[in-house]
Order: structure tokens, then sequence, then C-alpha cells
């Protein structure tokens, strides 16, 4: 650390974070304060709670909320469960493990648009899954998994497809944290015996769990703002909070309820945060007692 | 070169508290201390790379002090090389000469000059990652000096290289300095490295100089406890005493050991008035076995022996005493058994007095 | 007895872990190959339902989605606004890295946390007041307002994998180049940077990617001027199938040919990014 911590160069560090301040400030900052302000206006532009209580009242709202929960509960769990037997599956370093690192790495590339296509390429009617089966004859007819009335199978495709595309999200946090547990540990606990289920219970998962912690935390923020997936297979079928700021915006040009929704897309994850970090920042005082 | 009133703080860390230093041209200076003493810091001070708080640095009257590093004529030996690992070894010494704009045929000629000098121009289009520690650390070393600076500056090079290799390149340095005539700041912790390289050491501790001499006056005139048991292995004993009377002679006394004190010594100790607080120095290698003594000036003493290092080289002898421990150097064909009683002698001429409050020395 | 235990244990474990592997690579790999195949399949081959894997390939939908259909305007557009994101974020970015990674100074933690809340929040909830400020600026429905955008998403990313990239470079460097002659800047470029290019570059191109893919907020900023996949939201849905899986495609190879290069980068990238 060079540090000219005293004399004319003290304000170096600040004058390179400058940009870095005043874009945020910007295109963050001004923004939020703005999309507060959408949002508590009502349409004829007084201060008020017209916007959350049109809301409240639009059961697309609540099933938007339903929806994006059921996701976020069914999706994140699996999702860090898988990813956490994968992680643990390539830490054992077997002979090709950077192959099968790399190929499961490879969905962090993709967007949601280009996975949701691939779904629907499988699950369409004409996709593969149906011509497979029907070749065998297994069915006669094809599957529909999309379409209206069907948002309950499509609901299933969606949990696949994230599932199949944001799992190495996931998974290359918990790998990086798993690496950087020190191979002595275990050769330690050898010497003294540890069988495999033991290590794994008062080694690996000890020192994981702050990595797992805030790998749930992360993906939890992101389900909240699920979009893509749901919009491209099932449309308006399966209402969910971000599709609505969409909705409302693209479709309805209603500045306001868009922006409502997003507010309380934001205060929910912000209230998540909020919880995380004070669950965490408390267990962690206790350890240090 | 001057250093004057020289302070650094971090925060409220004094690493460099009021330093004079004044250098003569061409000098060998060490800087000798233990780790956090500032030595590197105040390296770094003359160097530029750190801001002085206080005070002033000079090359030859002319005032560096707020000067940037690469305006101030001087190079630099880093601990870890600091060998820019993308550019060859060619590249790496040429480096400061194509920054300053020699001609090409300059650069040539002084790479290679340097290169031999070091040993290593057979090394020149290879690349660092390819090089041992040993080798890259000569690079360094020709790196600072192909340019001929005003002033070179050395930070522990030797301390990440094995022994064996350490004990060659201090020697190997210590030829090229007095070739080249360079004026150098060496850091280190190690006082052999500084006893056997150094023209003057500065000795420091907690960021203030103890002492600054030649490796003579620092070993036979330490100033203060700190520089007398930093220098020297095994370190000088140190044994809290009193001043008494005894047969009208003036002795240094505790239990189990009664030390007259010599003539040339009564001077500067009659003038104290309280005879309580005092710590009696003596270096293991200046108290004898009976039969090998250096001098016939001496006091002896009895303990039991409770252990003995056999170095074959040395032995150093661990003696029981009333008041502690007593540490003797004799000489290695010795032979010594445990748990047997010795007599030693003191070497009346070599013992030192320091005041045990400011641990300042009185003789 | 033991002797000859231990060789069936270890190929019972060598069986299972090429199974496992196994598996991994056709849940991962299988989409992707499947929707090469749509991509390239002739539409009669896909509309016949009882061929399975189509036998007749063509690049013709290719053809018409790109001209036709104006698939390369998006592309374009989306290139543009990509490599926009990626040159802001460096540009202001990459000093602040450096800052965080050199210099000690107050507020340096908060900063960092700063850029970690930024991260971590749903930055779609800003699509909607960009819209309007866009407007009223001028740069709506332009790449500058997506490319704007994004490099707000991206900023925080990439400052604080630039300083973790810079701090694995030693400061001697810099300090050895600063002592020989070099002024700290210049240090900064002629050493440091060189020794931090591959790193940098794969999250320059980490951070396209990021622009490339991202649909919400491009699908809301834009309405002539559309990046791919908002592109891909607005029109394919309504088109044949085929042009479904072809527009797939197009997304997912570019993005799959750049991860490619980058690949040694990649866990250490994301583990920072998302920590």
């Amino acid at each position: 650390m060079i540090s000219f911590s005293r004399g004319e160069k003290n304000w170096m560090p600040y004058l390179l974070f400058l940009p870095v301040l005043i874009y945020l400030a910007g295109f963050v900052g001004y923004p939020l304060i703005k999309a507060l302000g959408i949002a508590f206006t009502s349409e004829a532009g007084k201060l008020s709670f017209e916007n959350f209580i049109t809301l409240t009242r639009d059961s697309t709202f609540w099933k938007a909320l339903k929806n994006t929960l059921l996701f976020l509960i069914i999706i994140v769990p699996l999702q860090v469960i898988l990813a956490f037997l994968l992680a643990l599956f390539v830490n054992s370093r077997f002979k090709g493990y950077m192959t099968i690192l790399y190929i499961i790495s490879i969905p962090l590339a993709l967007s949601d648009v280009s996975a949701a296509l691939m779904s629907y390429n499988i699950f369409t009617s004409h996709g593969f899954l149906n011509k497979f089966l029907m070749s065998f004859g297994i069915i006669e007819t094809p599957i529909y998994f999309f379409g209206l009335g069907l948002s309950s199978r499509a609901f299933w495709v969606i949990v696949l497809t994230e599932l199949w595309r944001a799992t190495p999200l996931v998974f290359v946090i918990l790998l990086a944290s798993l690496q950087m547990i020190s191979k002595d540990y275990f050769e330690a606990a050898d010497v003294f015996g540890f069988s495999s289920w033991q290590k794994f219970f008062y080694i690996t998962l000890p020192l994981t769990m702050p990595s797992l912690q805030s790998a749930l935390l992360i993906r939890t923020l992101f389900a909240f703002q699920i979009f893509g997936v749901v919009w491209l297979l099932s449309g308006r079928d399966i209402p969910i909070l971000a599709g609505e700021v969409y909705y409302q915006q693209a479709e309805l040009n209603n500045f306001q309820l868009a922006a409502t929704y997003g507010f309380i897309i934001a205060l929910i994850c912000i209230i998540i945060s909020w919880v995380y970090i004070t669950f965490l920042k408390a267990k962690h005082l206790e350890l240090k007692k | 070169m001057r250093l004057k009133g020289l302070k650094k703080y971090f925060e409220r860390v004094k690493a460099v508290n009021d330093i004079d230093l004044e250098i003569r041209p061409g000098e060998f200076v060490v800087l000798l201390g233990p780790s956090g003493c500032g030595k590197t810091t105040l390296l770094r001070c003359v160097s530029g790379l750190e801001r002085v708080t206080a005070g002033r640095v000079f090359f030859d009257n002319d005032d560096m002090t707020y000067l940037s590093p690469k305006d101030r004529n001087i190079s630099m030996v880093f601990q870890n090389y600091a060998v820019w690992p993308h550019m060859t070894v060619d590249n790496n010494i040429a480096f400061p000469l194509r920054v300053k704009k020699y001609s090409q045929k300059e650069i040539k000629k002084r790479v290679i000059w340097a290169a031999k000098l070091l040993r290593i121009d057979s090394l020149l289009d290879r690349y660092p990652a390819q090089l041992s520690g040993g080798q890259r650390q000569r690079v360094a070393v020709a790196r600072a000096i192909v340019m001929e600076p005003k002033v070179l500056l050395m930070d522990e090079p030797l301390s990440n290289l094995d022994a064996l290799l350490r004990v060659r390149m201090r020697t190997e340095i210590k030829k090229l300095q007095e070739s080249l005539k360079v004026t150098t700041i060496y850091v280190t912790h190690d006082q052999v490295e500084a006893m056997t390289m150094g023209d003057r050491i500065a000795v420091m501790e907690q960021g203030v100089l103890q002492q600054f001499g030649s490796s003579d006056e620092i070993y036979h005139n330490p100033v203060n406890t700190f520089v007398a048991g930093f220098i020297g292995s095994p370190q000088m004993n140190f044994i809290e005493v009193e001043i008494v009377s005894q047969n009208e002679v003036l002795c240094l006394r505790t239990k189990g050991l009664v030390i007259p004190l010599l003539d040339k010594f009564k001077d500067k100790v009659s003038k104290i008035s309280d005879k309580r607080n005092y710590i009696l120095g003596i270096r293991p290698e200046h108290i004898y076995v009976t039969g090998r003594a250096q001098t016939d000036q001496v006091a002896s003493t009895k303990g039991k022996v409770y252990f003995a290092e056999l170095l074959r080289s040395d032995t150093v002898i661990h003696l029981e005493k009333e008041f502690g421990f007593l540490v003797v150097k004799a000489p290695g064909d010795l032979k010594v058994k445990e748990d047997k009683e010795l007599e030693v002698l003191f070497d009346l001429l070599r013992i030192h007095l320091f005041d045990k409050d400011t641990g300042k020395a009185i003789f | 007895m033991e002797r000859q235990k231990i060789p069936i244990i270890l190929k019972i474990k060598q069986m299972v872990i090429i199974i496992v592997a196994g598996l991994i690579v056709i849940w991962f790999l299988t989409p992707l190959v499947l929707i090469t195949i749509s991509a390239f399949a002739l539409p009669e081959d896909y509309y016949q339902i009882e061929k399975v894997i189509p036998t007749h390939f063509t690049i013709n939908q290719f053809k018409i989605l790109f001209f036709e259909l104006e698939a390369w305007r998006a592309i374009l557009t989306s290139i543009k606004v990509a490599g926009l994101t990626m040159l802001f974020s460096f540009v202001i970015g990459l000093p602040a890295g450096y800052a965080l990674s050199r210099y000690i100074f107050p507020g340096k933690n908060f900063l960092k946390l700063l850029c970690l809340a930024t991260r971590m929040f749903p930055l779609m909830v800003l699509a909607i007041p960009l819209l309007i400020i866009f407007m009223k600026i001028g740069v709506s429905d332009t790449i500058w307002g997506v490319a704007l955008a994004h490099t707000a998403m991206v900023l925080p990313m990439i400052i604080l994998i630039s300083s973790s990239i810079i701090s694995s470079i030693s400061v001697d460097y810099e300090e050895a180049a600063m002592i020989f002659g070099l002024s700290r800047i210049q240090a900064f470029f002629r050493i440091t940077l060189q020794l931090a290019l591959p790193g940098l570059a794969a999250s320059a191109i980490f951070a396209f990617i990021i622009s490339w893919n991202e649909v919400f907020v491009a699908t809301i900023l834009t309405l002539t001027n559309r990046t791919l996949p908002a592109h891909i939201l607005k029109t394919a849905m309504a088109s044949p199938d085929y042009y479904k899986f072809t527009a797939g495609f197009i997304m997912a190879v570019p993005a799959l040919v750049f991860i490619f290069f980058v690949r040694k980068h990649l866990v250490t990238m994301w583990g920072i990014s998302l920590k």
C-alpha cells in the first residue's frame, strides 16, 4: 500500500472515486428518488398513497406477488442445494474436473431470454420432448406445456429453466469458498480419525456457512426480479412483479403504477437484506463473545 | 547526505521520531534494528516513497524533502526484488536508462557492464520467472547500479536468500559498493550483516535513533542496554547490582557476585548518590574459564553448569547463579559437564554499567 | 484380502464419478445442442412430428431473421450498447478500483459497501424513472440511454473486480518504477496495467456479456432502437417457432464464444463480484 497519507496527495483517492460518485448519484441516486416520487404521486399530481391503494385492490397484484414468492420458495432452496452438491463434487478434484467446471459455467454467459427459448425448444408441442416421447409410442398426441389455461404446467417448465440457468451462479460462489478451505484442516482431521461424514459436518459445512448465506441472500434478491423466462414462456398468464412493471409501462403507459410496482420490489429486497444482515451480524457477535 | 529532524507519523504511530543523521559521501551506512523499529520507514522517507511528516532530507545541501522519487537520482533494491516479471533481465536492467533517455549504444554498454559485474551476463534474455531467487536478486542490484545513482538504498536485500547464499552475497555487495564508491544506506535486522558490512551503523528502536557509530564503537561502547543487548551473540549478560563499598574498594554487588571496580571507572561512579539501581553488563566472550583468561584483571565467581551448548567451534555455558543465569562463551575444545561446579573469571576491563531506570550507559 | 478390496472400491468410485460427470454434462449441454439443431433445421422437418431429429438443415431462417426481420439491426445495437457499457464502466470504474486497492483513506469501507449495495439492489426499479429522465434529456430510445443504464448496473462490479486484480499485483513493481524514473501515473500505465491486462480484459468481456444479455431495462428504455434481447421479447414470440430458435441461438453464440476465451478467469470473477 502506497500511503501518501500526509501532504498534497491526500485528495488523490477521492479524486479517483469522484467520477463514480457523480455517476451513481446521477444515474442511480436521482432516479431512485424520482421513482419514489412517482410512486407516491397521484394522477392529479399530489402526494398520496393512491397508487398503492389501486395496487392492493387489483387482484393481479396479489397474483403477481404470490407467483413471485412461489417461484422463490421453490427455486432458490433447490438451487442452493444443487449448487452445493455440484461444488462439493467438483471440489474433489477428480481427473478432468476443470472441463466439468467450464461446462457447468456455461449458463453464466446466457441471458434468460436464451434459456427461455431453449426450454421452449424442448417443451413446445413440436419440441424435442414431445417428438421423443411420441416416437417411442409413450404418448399419442403431444403434451402441451404452454398456452392459455396451462399455466400450472408452464410454471414447472419455468422452474426447471431457472434451475438450469441460475444454479451455476450459486455454484461458482460456493466453489470459490470451498476452494479456500485449507487442506490442513482435513489432514489434521484424518490424523485424528474423522470419518468422511464427520469431516463434512464439522469442517466443510461450518466453513462454507458464510458463503452459503450470502449466496442464499443474493439468489433471493435476484429471484424477486424474475422476468425474462416467465414473460417469454407464459406471457401474462403467470403474472410476476417485474412483469407487471413492464406491462404497466410498455402496454398501458401507466408510469405511476409501473413505478409503484418497482418500488414494491425494491422495498421487499431492502427488507430482506436488512433482515439477513441483522441476523448474520447478530450471529457474528455471538461467536465473538 | 543529511537527515534533519525527520519525523514520520502514521495516525498515532510514530514510526520515525525525530531522527538526525549525517552520512559521508561514499559511506556504507546500515540502519539496524528489530522489526517495527522504523528503519524501513526511514529508508522510504529518504527515497521519497513515503512523505515525511516533518523534518528535511538533504543530498549535498540540496533539499530533497518534497521531491518525488524519480527526481532524486537514487536507486533502490527492494526486499522482494521487484524485478518486473513481464520484462526480460536485459530490459529490467536497461529500464532506468531508457526512462532517462540514454542513447541505445550507451544503454547497451552499461547494461553489459552491470550484468558482468553481477555475473548475470549470460541471463540477459531470460524472464524473471525462469531465474532462481539469488539470480533475481542480482538483477535487482544490477538494475540499481546501472545508472550510477547518487545514493543507493537497500531494503533487507538478503533476507529472502538461504544462509549460504546470504554470506556470499554479503561480501559481493560490500565489495561492489567499495569499488563503485556510491553512498549507500542498507536496512537490516541482522546484526552480523550490519557489523560486517557497515562503515557506520545506526541502531534504531521504536522510531528513535539509539546510536550511530562504527562497529567498533557500537560493540565496545554501547550507549544503552538496548544497543548493548542487540549487538553480539550470544546476548550480553545483564545483572542487577548495587554499588557498595567493601574494604574501601567500590564494588558492584548482588547475590552471589562481587565485582570490584577498577580505578578508571571509579570517577564515573563516585558522583552517583543512589547506589542501588544499576545493571552490570558483560559479554559472554569476556567471561573466561579458569586457565583461559586473556588478562589478569579478573574477578572470579562460581556456579553450577545448567546447560552447555557444544557448538564445537565454541562452547556456550549456561551457569546457574543465585541471581539467575550467566552465559559464558568458552573455547570449543573445553570439556564441560552438566551439574558440575565451574569457576569463571570476569574481565574487569570489559564490564559495562547501565542505569537501571533509563538504560543509559555509565561506562 | 485388504489388497483385493482397495482396487474394487477405487473402481466403483471411478464409475460413480464418471456417471455423475456424465449426467452433469448431459444436463448442461443438452439444451444448447438442441437449440443449435433447431436453429438450423428446415421448417418442414421441424413440423413433421415423426422426425425427432431433423435431417435437413438450412441457414435460410438466419437470412430471413437477419434481413427481413431486421435482426441485424438489433444485433448491431446490442453490440454498440455493450461496447459503450464496457467503455464507460472501465473509464469510470478502473480509477476507483485503483484507489480502493492502493490507498488507505477514511471512508474506504463505506465506498466498498456502497458498491456492494448497488450490486445487490434491484436496478429494475430504476428503469421507469430513467426512462422519464432520458426522455427529458433526449436520449431515450437511443444506444446512449441503454448504455448509461447498463453502466450503472455493471459499474460496482467492475470497481470491485479491478480493485482485486490490481491488489494482486505487488505494489513493489510500481514503487520500483517510481524510483527508477517514472511518475506514479506513468508507473501505473507502463507496469501495473500491463501486468493486470489479462484479468482486466476478462472482466471487460464480462461487462460486455452482461450488457448483451440484459433484457428488462433494455426493453423498457427502447422502442425502435432495440437491443437483441428486447427485440426478441417483443417480436420473436409472435413469429413462427423456427425463428424463435434461430434467435435464441444467435443470442447465445457470441456469449459462449467470449466465455470460452476467458474461462480461466470465470470462477474468480463471478466469485468476487457476487460476494
